[in-house]
């Protein structure tokens, strides 16, 4: 996991450095273009091409049959389980390059929410820095510290919810840069990165999670943590909304959008049956 | 309209149906459908003077 | 300013601007050959003025008095702020533009009403079950009447900034930029309602005005509550829609993290947070937006929790406080959320020991803090024609701080005296930097005036209108041993009663054929009745003082003349120094006393008789005209842009022009 994770987080760095000067919109409609691309590439190869072209010419067919005859109930019927038939066959062409697409395309998703679905905290703001606990460990025997570094002051003690299972700080961005939140129990470190900038685009990593497959599947900023009790460390980030001429809407809408628009207009060019 | 049922003391609903004849009304049901909502109009206006009285209290120059 | 909205504004302005080039707002772009700024400064008073400047506490207005003039400024009759700043925007009397006090009564049902504003709801609706939805638009009026000056200057195309005036909610239709000041409603449609939660039973009486006291519990280091906003009109129950909100305490330290919608943040013991957002749903699609304040009071041994009265949010207005419509916005892109509602000081809270005195200043300073924020954004890009900006924290600190200045008041506390004893002080030697501040701003061809619209006197005796109107026979009640209970006239045998007191300085006569009870008959009764009782008010003395608590009651018909004069008190009672109508008169309540003494905080006033109080007049221009009153600069305005002053003006220029 943590390999593909780094692999990953690599390609999309180097992918978007030339991006992150101007606005997220233009790394979005490039890497939404090599979705679209990869997208195709993906179908091409993994579905029987000739299969869906049949069924699909087979549904035209059957649906002309249903227009034509549609006073004779016979035919109609006829034409009717034949057209079901057929839909079934499509979607079974279909389903296998879906399946195999889906597991990279999950992997690309976590990795670029990192990039566009927050926005770090100026200097001079406020946010909250959360531990969250596994089931069973007692909060008040946990004794937890979050030092303040150059780049934020912590504000507050913490704030133990056991309810919740959480320990909140209030912390106060002081420095735009990349910093590291050390954090000691036990005299034990462990660490969270933590972004404050003003204008920048950049990866950012909300939660650093306990290692796990899902969970590090979902949050694949940061090295997994190998402590036990941590379930997950998370700081309250903004989340970024992108503007679309005043709306504004989430990255995955945009992403989809375009992937498939790419999709759309390369089929022809590339010959692919979809 | 939907209709509601309640009931209601059948001595009283006695003098109710003499009394609504007097007071012309046509039928008892009228006679107490008027009755109610005059009485309901009252409380409905009481809470629109609470109402008012909280909206100026504000106003550091009252209370 | 949080960066998301930061973002969402940076982009919202860009659009703006983008779709309104540099003359965005059409009218009003001359280039003028003087630009006029002028501060208006609630209640600032001319006694205290000479004093501290005499104190050399203020050097920058005493600088300013030798190069122009100072003198005192007449004000209005009744010298309160929504009719004196009427009189200047319109350069009218109350009988001309129809605003006589904070509140007017509907002759009707004799219940109180806004006197500036009217919100009507939708007049067709249709039921659905549980729903009510609306069939046309409600609508919310400014009652004022008559050309706002800044609309005539429009006319002749010059073009100005109107900030924060009050009497002006919602903003009177202009192209040009306003925001509402005094009168601008909470998101409650009230004039301020905070919300006060708290562990310790009786801490504080529930009964209060101006907020709400919730008793709430701490269980499992947590406190689950809700905050009240508006009435849900879409609801045929009409039930207020709320927005619960959890808190939660670490169990040792003083610390508490607060959740409420899709806000959350953390909070110290003695902290404030800022502006948050909060939304109240209403039905699916349809919510109300606004801001509010919080305070942690306490966290142990009580919990204790202020929010303040929820703001409309000047980023998504859910009410009409600015022309354009967008100037709000422009604002918070600029300059981050900013108090929307009119006297935003929370009076009611420090009243009632919610919030203490420090807490009262803090927040206070916080929102004179925005507004000089907003004042610096304006003076940065006024190059021509007139820019008017209001400030309530002056009159706003002297009700609350009076009783220190004087040992005798009798809420009058020395530990306190010593710690708040200056705060009067203070807040005129912040006027006094202000002009420091916006020095800068001031070329050659500027012309400022500072100007207030009454002075101040201490509030020491409450005169209980209503108490003497029944005492005296005027009034009756229908049962009078229930005297001191009920308000808005619950027991009052209209069918008997031939006067009645409403407001702060209004008394009314039970007149046929105006009032739906009238039995007083117009013509020669009327004018007997209205004779008889200016003479008895004028000749009550107080027992205990040996003064006269009304020094002059003012026959309306008398000194005004003006279309608007039917909707005006019959008698607007002017006081003595040191009197006032009482607390609980004016809402129609008849407490046992006529005379009370005010132990209140809010310990300063101005209701009295107006000659008692004037305003102040100071410019950078010598003044020529020796008594000048408030319409008087109204007219000085149309003067210093060489314009004619329209005829329905009785006021005369004062200014020099060189
Ligand atoms: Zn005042």
């Amino acid at each position: 996991m943590s390999i593909v994770n780094l692999w990953l987080k690599t390609f999309l760095d180097i992918l978007f450095f030339p991006c992150r000067s101007f606005s997220p919109w233009i790394a979005l409609i490039f890497i939404s273009f090599l979705t679209g691309l990869f997208l195709l590439a993906v179908y091409k190869v993994f579905s029987n091409q000739q299969k869906i072209k049949i069924a699909k010419n087979r549904i035209k067919a059957h649906l002309l049959e249903l227009r034509l005859f549609s006073d004779d109930l016979v035919i109609s019927l006829q034409a009717q389980g034949q057209l079901f038939f057929w839909n079934l066959k499509y979607f079974l062409q279909v389903l296998r390059p879906l399946v195999i697409m889906v597991i990279p395309l999950s992997f690309l998703l976590s990795h670029l929410n990192l990039w566009f679905a927050w926005e770090p905290m100026p200097p001079g703001e406020r946010m909250i820095v959360k531990i969250k606990l596994k089931e069973g460990v007692n909060l008040q025997n946990f004794n937890i510290s979050l030092e303040s570094t150059e780049g934020y002051e912590v504000e507050t003690p913490p704030l133990r919810i056991e309810a919740e299972k959480e320990i909140n700080w209030r912390i106060k961005a002081l420095k735009s840069g990349k910093f590291e939140m050390p954090f000691w129990f036990d005299n034990q470190k462990i660490t969270k990165e933590i972004i404050i900038g003003s204008n920048s685009w950049q990866r950012l990593s909300p939660v650093r999670p306990a290692s796990g497959l899902i969970r590090e599947l979902l949050n694949p900023g940061e090295r997994p943590l190998s402590d036990s009790l941590i379930e997950e460390i998370v700081i309250s980030y903004p989340s970024r909304r992108l503007n679309f001429f005043g709306l504004k809407i989430h990255w995955l809408i945009a992403y989809f959008f375009l992937s498939i628009i790419t999709g759309l207009i390369l089929k022809r060019p590339l010959k692919v049956e979809i | 309209m939907g209709k509601a049922k309640i009931k209601i003391d059948k001595n009283l609903f006695e003098r109710i149906k003499k009394y609504a004849g007097i007071a012309g009304y046509s039928s008892p049901e009228e006679f107490i459908t008027h009755c109610l909502e005059k009485e309901v109009a009252k409380l409905d206006e009481a809470e629109s003077e609470e109402e008012i009285k909280k909206k100026l209290q504000g106003l550091g120059y009252i209370s | 300013m949080k960066r998301r909205q930061f973002l969402e504004l940076t982009f919202l302005t860009s659009l703006t601007l983008a779709s309104n080039p540099p003359f965005i707002y059409g009218r009003g772009k001359r280039e003028t050959p003087l630009k006029v700024l002028i501060l208006g400064l609630d209640g600032l008073d001319p006694n205290l003025v000479s004093r501290f400047i005499k104190k050399g506490s203020l050097p920058h207005f005493q600088r300013l008095i030798s190069q122009g003039g100072f003198s005192v400024l007449g004000t209005s009759i009744p010298p309160q702020s929504p009719v004196a700043w009427a009189n200047f925007i319109t350069g009218m009397d109350p009988s001309g533009h129809g605003i006589f006090d904070f509140m007017h009564r509907d002759p009707s049902n004799y219940l109180p009403v806004f006197s500036g504003t009217l919100s009507e709801e939708p007049k067709k609706k249709i039921s659905l079950g549980e729903w009510v939805l609306p069939l046309s638009r409600g609508q919310i009026k400014l009652l004022r009447q008559g050309k706002a000056f800044w609309q005539i200057l429009e006319e002749h195309d010059i073009p100005s900034v109107i900030s924060r005036m009050p009497s002006n909610y919602p903003p009177a239709q202009t192209k040009q930029r306003s925001l509402s000041g005094m009168g601008t409603p909470d998101i409650m449609g009230s004039y301020g309602i905070f919300n006060y939660y708290t562990t310790e039973s009786g801490e504080i009486n529930p009964d209060i005005g101006g907020g709400r006291i919730h008793q709430v519990y701490v269980i499992g280091h947590q406190v689950e509550a809700s905050l009240p906003g508006p009435v849900n009109p879409f609801r045929r129950d009409r039930p207020e829609a709320t927005l619960d909100f959890k808190v939660y305490l670490d169990p040792v330290y003083p610390v508490a993290k607060i959740v409420i919608g899709h806000e959350e943040f953390i909070l110290k013991e003695k902290e404030w947070s800022g502006w948050r957002r909060v939304e109240f749903p209403l039905i699916p699609g349809k919510s109300v937006r606004g801001i509010c304040q919080f305070y942690l009071k306490e966290i142990r041994p009580h919990f204790k929790l202020y929010i303040s009265p929820v703001h409309i949010d000047p980023a998504n207005p859910v009410l009409p406080i600015c022309t354009p419509a967008d100037y709000s916005r422009e604002l918070v892109a600029h300059l981050g959320l900013f108090h929307t509602k009119g006297l935003p000081a929370d009076t009611s809270a420090l009243d009632n020991n919610v919030l203490n005195e420090a807490e009262f200043l803090h927040q206070d300073n916080g929102f004179l803090e925005e507004n000089l924020a907003m004042l610096d954004f304006e003076l940065q890009r006024f190059h021509s024609g007139l820019l008017f900006f209001y400030l309530s924290s002056t009159d706003q600190r002297q009700h609350m701080f009076w009783r220190f200045l004087d040992e005798n008041h009798p809420a009058y506390d020395s530990q306190l005296a010593r710690q708040f004893g200056q705060e009067i002080e203070n807040i005129y030697i912040q006027m006094d930097q202000l002009i420091a501040r916006i020095e800068k701003y001031l070329d050659k061809k500027t012309v400022l005036i500072i100007m207030s619209d009454h002075g101040f006197n201490p509030f020491i005796r409450g005169f209980n209108l209503n108490t003497w109107l029944f005492e005296t026979g005027y009034h009756k009640l229908r049962n009078p041993w229930v005297q001191d209970k009920g308000s808005l006239f619950e027991y009052t045998d209209w069918s008997r009663t031939k006067a009645y007191g409403l407001g702060l300085n209004g008394l009314y006569i039970n007149l046929k054929g105006r009032e739906s009870q009238g039995i007083v008959n117009p013509g020669s009764e009327y004018e007997h009745l209205v004779r008889e009782l200016a003479n008895r008010l004028e000749a009550i003395v107080d027992p205990l003082t040996g003064k006269k608590p009304i020094y002059k009651a003012y026959i309306t018909r008398e000194i005004y003349k003006g279309p608007y004069l039917n909707q005006a008190p019959d008698i607007i009672l002017g006081f003595n120094w040191g009197y006032r109508i009482s607390w609980s008169s004016p809402l129609g309540k008849f407490p046992s006393e006529v005379l009370e003494f005010n132990r209140q905080k809010w310990s300063g006033d101005h209701m009295g008789a107006a000659e008692l109080i004037p305003g102040i007049l100071i410019a950078n221009r010598k003044i020529v005209h020796p008594a000048p009153s408030l319409t008087d600069v109204t007219a000085t305005i149309f003067d210093l842009f060489g314009l004619q002053i329209p005829l329905e003006m009785k006021g005369r220029p004062v200014l020099k022009i060189s």
